[in-house]
């Protein structure tokens, strides 16, 4: 048998925060073979190959480098040992040229030298790149080809490549796998992570999927197929027990969005003609793999982000581009899925968070913009008394509030601003089982109560159970929306990893 | 009452953090005494008897001490209102220059009615230093201009233009080292008489507990805190950031203009701008340390400027003993510095109380 | 003929000799923030450096050790401010503003304690740095000292893989980190050498130029250098450009000082606010872009 290149041996990862990213996980790497692995947000994929690379370290568990124990304490050491990382946001200095680039911090080598060496490396391997070009002038598909060249030129026998597909058109893609084969053919191993089921099934030679911080399945890709990859990448576990679901009489049309585009913070169209219509008395539930536009369709819906084109009705009112101040006044509201940068000022007190957005709100103002804290404070011990918040004091900050507080907290202040429509972003991410199971009652029992309810979730479980119908988001669109019993698992797994079932 | 103790423990880690650089500088002032052969135990009680003294007995140091500390207030609580909404607004040194030669221009109406008089030199005065922190505020908010080197550059050319300016058009015909003086009638009245205590301080206090009150129990004061802590929490609960840091900058200048009109209107016995500005000099800057000494809170900014006006005061008893009244910038300096390193206290307990317990990572 | 070069030939000459404090204080702080980090305790630098320089020469009777002793001074405050902005993650401006006010104290305090004159120190012409003659005109060896400065910061920060770690420290920390490159330890170097240059500058103010200390003796030089960073966009080489600039504005508030006609005309303060009127437009980008290093100001940490 081959030894394998690097062996990982029951990895655990714990992040200064408390999340815990991987669970025990082993693998191996093997030279002359493209390694898949695959998994949903958050399985841990990235966590994994970081410590591989040495970006990170593991909490427990041990590293072997050609059958030797290793401790990495940064990436130049892996670097060194050969093992190099393509990360998904390549970390490229912005105004070095593509030459400057590959060789920061790399010594004892002549400019011209150099050159040669890499005319040589590109006319080999295929990878055309400008070298004397400031790499923010360049394709997102270039910058990875340089970044490629980087680690090739520096000898790398190991390659990892973090979901290296997304930024790229389909031409670069296909020039991408020609390549990968050929390296794996010269004996290098390359590790190809990704969620897209087709690609892993065209182009790797083993798959190792891993399903929330664990190793789920293990396989040989020309003995699998793409439903039992897409099954075993999405499987469900832990069942919630959630109050039932209400006939809701007269539904009515609260949210209506017409062709719906927008651009990301590159410039590119994220949301490419949305068009849906959420009703009352249902939840809209969202799957799709993360950074498939779903981020811009929330902030384009909020009022935090500027809609190129289409329309958005809100209970038979225009409100395309409103603010969302004037939303929040209109009805609709906003769970954000980043709590701590966007939901909340974590440094200011309980009682200012009740305040925020609730600060427009004549109920709670004196003549002459003046607040009324009395109020304030008397609203907020109603919050925190009915959805059960843990505080210690109203003036403590909200940052020494738990997770699933917070999340509570948050949500109490959206609701008590009566809405009619509401946008939850991944509302239980990050939440332990407790907190889940209530925010998720929540929602279904405002549903109940005749709320509309956009729900954005990577968590597949999530948007299964709670909601009524489901749209599939990939590459900004919606790929799919019907009732959810109208959906098989493996066809939602197809769909999420860009299969036309 | 355990939740008041709660909110105290929330507190205490930037009061400690204070106190530490406080304890830091005094040290570093008082090596520094020592070390240049200087008698320090006797420094220190002249500083103590010059700034504090005996107050029951005689509160002649004490006035002093305050009337140091009335402008510094407002100059504190001006970097305050920068830091409170995300800026780093140097400038309040220009605006208060700029503040000081509307007050000077003011004074030129000499012989309109006193009541007229008074209004010219409260709206000039500040008119002019609102002038002056409009022009940050704008390149920050429109072209997004960072502040810092900005309001560098503004505090020197105010202090060209105010300098010529004043002693070109509105020269002391009986005193070349000052400009005209503030008319009599139009000055802020003394607290106490035969001592510098104006109502100055009575102003100050007023205004911090009136800004106080602003940030927190108005909507205005509520958003700008809400932006300058969190832009993205502000953005999503419908605030705009560049409003409230133009408020901030305005504010600023506001307090700026009031800071200038103490100095020159509420201060004896000049009651003028002394050439080259220098009797307006460093008090913008000396802000920023009683804003950081304060925690950039109001009420702490309180406490802050009667301390730094209270170094000042001692000063000059440490001048009768031939040590230079600079010294007080080595205690300011040191604090500053030790100030900008976060979480001294945990820093220290740290390297020192438990040396062995030194934490791997992060 | 002469008659009319002659007073024209003095600016040159004056401008060139204001121009030595301006260019090193900020060929080094391009340095500095070009590794990400800022500075703005140049004022204070030059200070301490022009201090501690007099004290040095006058103690050893050779200017050449006050000019070590200043750089030394820069030194050990670049470092200190260097470990703050990284290690301990302070607030790059906060600790600089305190460098500034420290300044201010010792030095005005210490010419009384270490001298017992008021306000200003003054040496003895054999403890000044000895001209070279060009032309029948004194130069001082710093000037050409200084350009040489400058032009070997541009040669180590653009030719070399130790610069482009520099600049790579101050636009993508993260991709230097992951290449191999230690961002703290680069942006320690890096504001250590800048803060060192500064304390040269400071010691050339006393123990060359103005032949003594003054507590003003800075007089904005360490302000203005900060703006010539912005306005010579974090380049050493267009920084020369840009301290001529600034310097020959200096310069003129001199050399029109003995002219009362022109003085009328254009009044010296006004003049010496022209540098800082001309950064502020160049920091609009009404003139051209310029564009700061991206990571300017922010602490690194990797998770
Ligand atoms: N720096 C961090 N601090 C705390 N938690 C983190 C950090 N980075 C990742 N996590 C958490 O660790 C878990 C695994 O994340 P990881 O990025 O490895 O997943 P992934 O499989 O790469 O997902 P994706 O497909 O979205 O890239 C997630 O729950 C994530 O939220
Ligand atoms: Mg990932």
């Amino acid at each position: 048998m081959v030894e394998p290149l690097v062996k990982v041996a029951d990895v655990v990862k714990v992040y200064p925060d408390g999340t815990v990213a991987l669970r025990g996980v082993s693998l191996d790497i093997f030279p002359n073979e493209i390694l898949g692995l695959l998994g949903e947000n958050g399985a841990g994929k990235t966590t994994l190959m970081k410590i591989v690379s040495g970006l990170l370290q593991p909490t427990e568990g041990k590293l072997y480098v050609y059958g030797k124990p290793v401790k990495f304490s940064m990436p130049a050491q892996a670097l060194k040992m050969g093992i190099g990382m393509v990360h998904q946001n390549i970390p490229l200095v912005h105004n070095f040229t593509g030459l400057e680039n590959i060789l920061l911090g790399y010594k004892g080598i002549k400019r011209d030298e150099a050159l040669e060496r890499l005319r040589d490396l590109m006319s080999k391997t295929g990878l055309k790149v400008r070298l004397d070009v400031p790499v923010e002038d360049l394709s997102l598909g270039e910058r990875q080809r340089i970044e490629i060249l980087k680690m090739l030129f520096r000898g790398v026998k190991i390659l990892i490549m973090d979901e290296p597909t997304t930024n790229l058109t389909p031409v670069e893609t296909k020039d991408l796998f020609r390549l990968l084969k050929q390296l794996a053919y010269e004996g290098k191993a390359v590790v190809f992570i990704s969620h897209k089921i087709k690609e892993v099934m065209e182009i790797t030679d083993r798959v190792v999927v891993l399903r929330k911080g664990k190793v789920v399945g293990r396989l040989k890709t020309k003995e699998t197929t793409p439903k039992e990859l897409a099954s075993l990448m999405v499987g469900r576990e832990v069942v919630f027990s959630y109050p039932p679901k209400k006939e809701v009489p007269n539904q009515k049309d609260l949210l209506v969005v017409k062709d719906l585009w927008v651009t990301d913070d590159l410039g590119r169209q994220a949301v490419r003609g949305i068009s849906f219509t959420l009703k009352s008395g249902e939840i809209l539930g969202v799957a799709g793999v993360e950074g498939n536009g779903q981020k811009e369709l929330v902030e384009a819906l909020t009022g935090l982000r500027v809609i190129d084109k289409g329309k958005v009705i809100l209970m038979g009112e225009e409100v395309t581009g409103a603010d969302p101040g004037t939303l929040s006044f209109r009805g609709l509201v906003h769970i954000p899925e980043d709590r701590k940068n966007v939901g909340l000022v974590l440094t200011m007190s309980v009682l200012e968070n009740v305040f925020l957005g609730l600060h427009r709100y004549p109920e709670f103002l004196k003549p002459g913009k003046l607040i009324n804290w009395n109020k304030v404070t008397e609203h907020a011990r109603k919050l925190i008394k009915r959805f059960e918040i843990v505080v210690r004091s109203l003036k403590s900050p909200a940052k020494s509030l738990s997770g699933g507080n917070q999340q509570k907290l948050i949500v109490a202040r959206e609701l008590s601003k009566k809405p009619s429509v509401i946008i939850a972003a991944n509302p239980t991410r990050g939440l332990d089982v407790a907190s889940t199971q209530f925010v998720r009652n929540l929602l279904i029992n405002l549903r109940n109560q005749g709320i509309g309810i956009l729900l954005i979730s990577s968590d597949l479980d999530e948007v299964l159970d709670l909601s009524d119908r489901v749209a599939v988001m990939y590459e900004g669109k919606f790929t799919s929306l019907k009732p959810v019993k109208d959906y098989t698992l493996q066809e939602i797994g197809l769909l999420m990893g860009g299969v036309n079932a | 009452m355990s939740a008041i103790l709660e909110v105290i423990k929330d507190k205490a880690g930037p009061v400690i953090d204070s106190l530490i650089a406080l304890t830091l500088g005094f040290l570093g002032g008082a090596l520094t005494i020592y070390f240049s052969g200087y008698d320090v135990v006797k420094a220190m009680s002249q500083l103590y008897n010059f700034s504090i003294g005996n107050p029951f007995v005689n509160p002649y140091s004490l006035t002093i001490t305050l009337t140091y500390a009335g402008p510094l207030m407002l100059s504190g609580l001006a970097f305050a209102l920068g830091v409170r909404a995300g800026l780093f607004n140097i400038g309040i040194e220009g605006q208060i220059y700029m503040g000081a030669f509307g007050v000077v221009i003011a004074s030129s109406f000499a012989g309109i009615p006193a009541p007229l008089e008074v209004l010219a030199i409260i709206l000039v005065g500040i008119g002019f230093a609102l002038m002056w922190s409009a022009i940050p505020a704008a390149l920050k908010v429109y072209r997004e201009v960072n502040e810092v080197v900005v309001t560098i550059m503004l505090n020197y050319i105010a202090l060209g233009v105010a300098d010529y300016t004043i002693f070109k058009y509105f020269p002391n015909p009986s005193d070349a080292t000052k400009s005209i003086v503030v008319p009599a009638y139009a000055r802020i009245p003394l607290l106490m008489p035969n001592t510098s205590l104006s109502w100055n301080i009575v102003i100050s206090i007023g205004v911090l507990l009136v800004i106080y009150y602003v940030l927190w129990y108005t909507v205005p004061g509520y958003e700008l805190r809400v932006a300058g802590t969190n832009p993205n929490a502000a953005r999503y609960a419908g605030i705009n950031p560049k409003r409230a840091m133009f408020l901030s900058f305005m504010l600023g200048g506001l307090l700026a203009g009031i800071a200038g009109i103490e100095k020159v209107a509420g201060l004896p016995p000049s009651y003028s701008v002394l050439s080259t500005l220098s009797n307006l000099q460093g008090l913008g800057f000396e802000g920023i340390t009683v804003s950081l000494i304060g925690g950039n809170h109001p009420l702490g900014i309180i406490f802050a400027a009667i301390l730094i006006g209270a170094l000042h005061a001692g000063a000059r008893g440490l001048n009768l003993i031939g040590i230079p009244k600079e010294i007080v910038w080595v205690f300011q300096g040191i604090i500053v510095i030790s100030i900008a390193i976060p979480n001294l206290y945990t820093l220290i307990k740290r390297k020192f109380v438990s040396p062995g317990k030194e934490v791997v990572g992060k | 003929m002469t008659a009319i070069w002659d007073p024209a030939l003095d600016l040159v000459f004056m401008t060139l000799r204001s121009m030595v404090p301006i260019l090193l204080a900020s060929v080094g702080e391009v340095v500095s923030e070009r590794s990400g980090i800022v500075n703005i305790g140049l004022e204070g630098i030059l200070l301490l450096g022009a201090f501690f320089a007099v004290i040095a020469d006058v103690s050893t009777g050779s200017p050449w050790v006050g000019v070590l002793a200043g750089a030394s001074v820069g030194l050990l405050i670049g470092l200190i401010h260097g470990v703050i902005s990284t290690k301990l993650k302070g607030n790059q401006i906060v600790d600089t503003i305190g460098v500034n006010t420290f300044a201010l104290g010792v030095v005005g305090f210490g010419i009384f304690a270490v001298w017992h004159v008021w306000g200003a120190r003054t040496i003895s012409a054999n403890l000044v740095i000895q001209p070279i003659y060009v032309g029948g005109r004194a130069l001082s060896p710093m000037v050409i000292i200084a350009f040489g400065i400058a032009i070997f910061t541009y040669w180590f920060l653009f030719k070399t893989s130790f610069g482009a770690a520099i600049r790579a420290c101050g636009e993508d920390p993260d991709a230097a980190d992951v290449v191999g490159i230690n961002v703290d330890l680069v942006r320690i170097i890096a504001t250590t050498y800048g803060a060192l240059l500064a304390g040269i500058g400071g010691a050339y103010l006393s123990v060359d130029w103005f032949s003594g200390i003054t507590k003003e003796i800075s007089a904005g030089r360490g302000w203005l250098s900060l703006a010539n960073v912005a306005f010579s966009n974090w380049n050493p080489l267009l920084a020369i450009g840009g301290s001529l600039i600034f310097a020959f504005f200096d310069a003129l508030v001199l050399w029109i000082g003995p002219m009362p006609q022109v003085n009328s005309i254009i009044p010296q303060e006004i003049l010496r606010t022209v540098p800082y009127i001309v950064t502020i437009i160049a920091l609009s980008g009404v003139i051209k872009k310029v564009r700061p290093p991206k990571a300017l100001g922010f602490p690194y940490s990797r998770e």
